[in-house]
């Protein structure tokens, strides 16, 4: 689509724009972030020496412990997130369309509230007879299958949409049981969205911070609510340090998680058009 | 201003012409246009025909201004446009898929244009009404492009080229994404609005020859990226110049033949030739590029054949004995395929003709105009 | 279905709702109970009027929309900016910046406020620059921008043009090239058929992306919250206060309904939208 610029220097000096532009708003905040990691005496522009130091800091003591709290979760919230998501999706591929309607907008409507109002309503109701879950850590994992489940529900959807037809039918004109159309062919078919699912849920999820802060338990932080405290703290090389390995926590489990082409799909379900 | 065509307007409209000289396209190791020379005159009906990949849709793009030559040039009337980018050229383009701007009303697209060059709101208003009028649009001057049928749609597209009234109009396979019994219709009316503007030329790409012999003046034919072919529809089909201009254009039995020494040839008509096929002399017209002696080919259409009774010790003349091998009725004709020595001949009859049956010994005659003698290439 | 005659169906597709029941919605209906929840143990519309007519909410809601609009207009010129860019300038790597952009979708949102406090922060790379550059003794006086609305402007828009950038990108690349060839054969120049042809067809996607920026920028908080703005209280981080640091779960709650009602509606919007964008 080079339609529109003829000429071969007025397009080099756009593409330079888009880069350089692309650099300073996108790639220059990653880069300082990665070097504040890094980064010993800080007191002209750009640090004086570098050192190792807050990224091991980040790796003993309670930044340890809340990276392995954010993994926990993240895998534990993506699991249930998944298994609720397309539970759903399959069960309203066959509802009347009305019906299919409410139950889209049961699914999705969590990614439209604010994740403070989400922690706050969990906060509120299971902080009283009859579900006492308070200050334990399920509730932390509850919260994030909430936030988590419409992205899930969203792209198993989306996959549902793109099944070639009749392909199920096929399968149970075969003599194959409905459970086992399921398990044999139609999961099997929707892997790819559900690896990606998988993919950005657990990304979320590692990132999570508004409504984990309403509700965690006191020794239970996450790294985000971590990261947060460390920073309010003025500790914010360390802060730093635990932001890296978060990220590279995420997206190696992202890379791990969908190998092939993760990031597109990935992208594509965050903006939960669904199908 | 950029330097460009000069704009036709009003009475001292320049005689529109293309000149395109010596042009290459090279995409890659793919030589897409090799040398190509085409100029066209105002008024002119110039069709480019050719297969997929030939090269005829590079040379319109060429022409337009898309596709940037290699080496060449390409003049409008005495202007180089060579380095000039489309909007500089003021030719009218009609897409394949009609390219209608989806946002904008019928007359808002046919106005495009206009609006470009940034004439008087008033000349817009007239030009758009008289363009819709021509192309029987006016009852749809304001609805959205896709309320439209596909030729509809099609007729806005050309309206909208024509608004421009440019000195030429480029048509790229315009018809092949309608219905074939809408085709029929639109060519007619292409006709049509040509007459009404008899200055403008109009290049036509397609690869459906059915088309080309309807609307073209003269055909292009391409291959490979370059022209095989050019001459006038009645020219292409009764003296194709060589192999693959008669393979491709109308049906043909092109049968391996040797010219006979040229001193046979009759002094009263230059054209007139003689070859020998099996044991037999032939007598043909010459197209212009057949070789003056040594392998060639004898074309004859199917339809410009006759079936006959064999009679035994017949001299020389122009027929070829055989063995009918199939005969079969198509409503309005009929097929024979008759084989004749190590050659297989095909021959259209009229179909209220009795079916000859297989296995029938049959004389294919043809009189010496309607068969050719061509180069084999 | 062969489901149907099985007993045990009708069980089997009420599991996703029963959860959803008990985890998304029972929660926000004890919300919205809590948010009627009078101090003496009974209820009414006492905390709810209470709050509504408070300043504290007024500047909340106005903080909210100011920013969430700013931004919103900031990500969509830059984003469709950068769209057409990488789309029209087709430069080297083009195509991987198309993809990058994916991936910054996944990436949390506050640690672009915690990179952004070492890039123009009081100590950061950029303030220091400056702050030398005006002289030493300028340095102590002045703040950095930051830690105001402009701030947490820059780091929403740093943060959400991808998802601006995402939709266009879409739509440029159905966009019938065969379009932008006829209008220059018809005499636009590039910046005409840019104005004339592409931006009209981009409408729609420029719709669901700036709805859907929209609500993502009035739901924020993260960004906020790790920037440290004092300043600037939106509705989240008002929920958070009563919530977190005054124990007040009535009066949160009641900010939470006035807040989840606000980003439901732009949601439904926004799916309206979305169904205008060609796909």
């Amino acid at each position: 689509m080079s339609e529109l610029i003829h000429s071969r220097p007025a397009r080099r000096l756009l593409a330079g724009i888009g880069l350089i532009v692309t650099a300073i708003v996108f790639g220059l905040p990653l880069m300082t972030l990665l070097l504040a990691s890094i980064a010993g005496e800080w007191t002209r522009a750009l640090p004086t020496t570098l050192t190792v130091a807050h990224l091991r800091a980040a790796l003993g003591g309670t930044p340890r412990a809340a990276l392995w709290h954010s993994l926990a979760t993240g895998i534990g919230a993506t699991i249930g997130a998944l298994v609720l998501g397309v539970w759903g999706a399959l069960v309203s591929r066959r509802a009347p369309a009305p019906v299919r309607r409410g139950i889209d907008a049961l699914f999705l409507m969590p990614v439209a509230i604010p994740s403070v109002s989400i922690g706050l309503a969990l906060l509120v109701a299971f902080s009283r007879p009859p579900l006492l879950l308070n200050g334990t850590v399920a509730l932390v994992g509850i919260t994030h299958v909430v936030l988590v489940t419409a992205y899930a529900y969203a792209s198993a959807q989306a996959g549902i949409a793109r099944l070639p037809a009749a392909v199920e039918d096929m399968a149970g004109s075969l003599g194959a049981t409905p459970s086992r159309v399921l398990v044999r062919v139609t999961l099997p078919l929707l892997l790819p969205q559900l690896r990606a699912a998988a993919a950005l849920g657990f990304a979320l999820s590692m990132g999570e911070l508004g409504a984990t802060i309403m509700v965690y338990p006191p020794g239970w932080a996450t790294a985000p609510v971590e990261i947060f405290s460390l920073t309010d703290r003025g500790a914010l090389f360390t802060g730093a340090a635990v932001s890296v390995w978060l990220l590279a926590g995420t997206f190696g489990a992202l890379w791990l998680f969908d190998r092939r082409r993760s990031s597109r799909r990935a992208g594509s379900a965050r903006d939960f058009s669904g199908t | 201003m950029t330097p460009g065509p000069r704009q036709p307007s009003g009475r001292d409209r320049v005689p529109p012409q293309i000149g395109v000289h010596a042009l290459s396209v090279r995409y890659g190791d793919h030589l897409a246009l090799d040398r190509v020379d085409l100029s066209v005159t105002a008024g002119e009906v110039v069709v480019l025909l050719g297969a997929s990949g030939s090269g005829k849709t590079t040379l319109l793009r060429a022409i337009a201004g898309f596709t940037v030559p290699t080496v060449g040039r390409i003049h409008l009337g005495s202007t180089d446009v060579t380095a000039a980018p489309p909007h500089a050229r003021g030719l009218g383009l009609v897409v394949q898929n009609y390219a209608l701007f989806p946002h904008l009303r019928v007359a808002d697209n046919v106005a495009f244009g206009l609006h470009a060059r940034k004439r008087p709101r008033a000349q817009i208003e007239r030009t758009v009404a008289r363009f819709l009028e021509m192309t029987g649009m006016a009852a749809h001057a304001q609805r959205y492009p896709h309320e439209l049928s596909g030729g509809q749609q099609q007729r806005v597209a050309i309206a909208r080229a024509l608004a421009i009234e440019p000195p030429a109009l480029l048509l790229d396979e315009p018809l092949s994404a309608l219905d074939p019994p809408l085709r029929a219709g639109m060519l007619e009316e292409l006709q049509r609005l040509h007459s009404q503007l008899p200055q403008t030329a109009i290049v036509y790409v397609t690869h459906d020859q059915t088309e080309a012999i309807s609307i073209g003046h003269r055909i292009v034919l391409l291959n490979g990226g370059r022209i095989v072919a050019d001459g006038t529809p009645r020219n292409l089909h009764d003296t194709p110049p060589n192999r693959y201009t008669a393979e491709f254009f109308g049906q043909a039995n092109l049968l391996p033949a040797r010219i006979v020494d040229r001193s046979l040839e009759a002094d009263t008509d230059p054209v007139r030739i003689a070859v020998r096929i099996a044991d037999r002399t032939i007598w043909a017209r010459r197209s212009a590029d057949a070789p003056a002696s040594g392998a060639a080919l004898l074309c004859l259409r199917p339809h410009d054949l006759q079936l006959e009774v064999p009679v035994e010790g017949t001299p020389d003349g122009n027929h070829l004995d055989g063995i009918v091998r199939s005969a079969q009725w198509l409503g309005a004709s009929q097929r024979v395929v008759v084989e004749a020595g190590s050659s297989t001949i095909r021959v259209d009859r009229p179909a209220s003709e009795p079916l000859p049956a297989p296995g029938t010994r049959v004389r294919v005659s043809f009189p010496a105009e309607r068969a050719v003698v061509l180069a084999d290439r | 279905m062969e489901l149907a005659r099985r007993p045990w169906r009708p069980l089997v597709v009420s599991v996703p709702f029963v959860v959803l029941g008990i985890i998304f919605l029972y929660p926000f209906a004890l919300l919205t109970v809590e948010a009627f929840a009078r101090p003496d143990g009974g209820y009414g519309l006492g905390t709810f009027a209470a709050i509504l007519a408070g300043h504290a909410f007024h500047g909340a809601l106005f903080a909210t929309l100011r920013i969430a609009l700013t931004a919103t207009a900031a990500c969509l010129g830059l984003g469709s900016a950068l769209a057409l860019l990488i789309r029209f300038a087709a430069f080297p790597g083009a195509r991987a910046l198309g993809r990058l952009v994916d991936v910054y979708l996944a990436f949390p949102s506050f640690l672009v406020a915690l990179s952004l406090t070492f890039l123009y922060g009081n100590s950061g790379v950029v303030h220091t620059l400056w702050t030398s550059a005006l002289g030493g003794s300028a340095a102590a006086a002045s703040r950095s921008f930051l830690y105001g609305f402009w701030g947490v402007v820059l780091a929403e828009v740093t943060y959400y043009t991808p998802f601006v950038m995402r939709p266009v990108l879409a739509a440029l690349d159905v966009i019938d090239r065969s379009q932008l060839e006829v209008a220059s054969s018809l005499g636009e120049r590039p910046w005409g058929v840019l104005r004339r042809v592409v931006i009209p067809e981009l409408v729609p996607a420029l719709i669901a992306g700036g709805s859907l920026c929209l609500l993502l920028t009035m739901n924020e908080f993260g960004i906020i919250l790790v920037m440290g703005v004092k300043d600037v209280i939106t509705l989240p981080m008002m929920i958070y206060g009563k919530a977190i640091d005054e124990f007040d779960y009535p009066a949160a709650s009641a900010v939470a309904i006035c807040n989840v009602a606000l980003s439901l509606g732009l949601y439904f919007t926004y799916r309206q939208a979305l169904e205008r964008v060609p796909r």
